[in-house]
């Protein structure tokens, strides 16, 4: 619930509140526009154009949404990682977590405990074993 | 803390509820709308107007919650940041260890914006 006073800086930029409020008067106005034009029209076949029209509409709103959450949660993510940092991972985690996993042909080295390498049975391999082969590190579990 | 005070202070979450109640009722209308007729021709107007506008209003219900829950964590990290500072600021702690990087200082933010 938003009960805290307001922050001294803004999450969003007036430019990201710009671009998702344009994406979304535009949707709307083509869902608008796209009604008004079928509701006017007597075959259907002349009408699903619109109905594609207001589809687009839809999706070009649907994208001012995403870019505006994405922003958000990628500033949030990153500020919160300045701040706290990085939680280690479980000692008991620890011996699994050091493993450095590559599929034989694959361009990306994991953590063992990496989603991406879970279940794969792929052959553990030091570090500059890995970046010998011309891998590089997994953006997703960082090892 | 009553309906009110709540709808003042939480403005962003009353609007989410607003919308996603108002994207729900015209889902609703729409298909009311299409199955009161015959003809395609009369039942695509109802399909844009309260099927395709009802998603779209829907969507707007969910920006306007997730926006409120970034913000709510976003003032939490100002909290926190804060905190750090004036601990930083006691002198009984390692500056070096304890001060953090703010989101300003490292260009998150345009102070300006």
């Amino acid at each position: 619930m938003s009960l805290a006073a307001p922050s001294p800086m803004p999450l969003w930029t007036r430019r990201d509140a710009t671009v998702l409020a344009g994406l979304l008067v535009a949707g709307a106005v083509l869902v608008a526009l796209s009604w008004f034009f079928a509701a006017g029209r007597a075959d259907a076949g002349d009408q699903l154009v619109f109905v594609t029209l207001a589809v687009i509409g839809t999706l070009v709103g649907t994208t001012g949404a995403i870019l505006w959450t994405a922003r958000g949660r990628r500033l949030i993510n990153l500020r919160r990682s300045l701040l706290l940092g990085t939680a280690p991972p479980p000692a008991a985690d620890h011996a699994v977590a050091a493993a450095l996993v590559a599929g034989p042909a694959g361009k990306w080295f994991h953590r063992a405990d990496c989603l991406l390498a879970e279940n794969r049975g792929w052959a553990t391999s030091t570090r500059s074993q890995h970046e010998a082969a011309g891998r590089r590190a997994c953006p997703g579990c960082r090892p | 803390m009553n309906l009110g005070n709540w709808m003042r202070l939480a403005w962003d979450r009353a609007a989410a509820v607003v919308l996603i109640a108002a994207g729900a009722v015209a889902l609703v209308l729409g298909w009311v709308g299409v199955s009161g007729e015959a003809f395609p021709a009369k039942q695509l107007p109802y399909l844009i107007s309260g099927g395709i506008a009802g998603v779209f209003i829907l969507v707007l219900g969910t920006v306007c919650w997730l926006s409120a829950d970034m913000r709510d964590e976003w003032t939490k990290l100002d909290r926190i940041e804060s905190a750090l500072n004036r601990l930083a600021d006691t002198g009984l702690v390692d500056t070096n260890g304890t001060r953090p990087a703010t989101a300003k200082s490292v260009g998150l933010v345009d102070s300006k914006s």
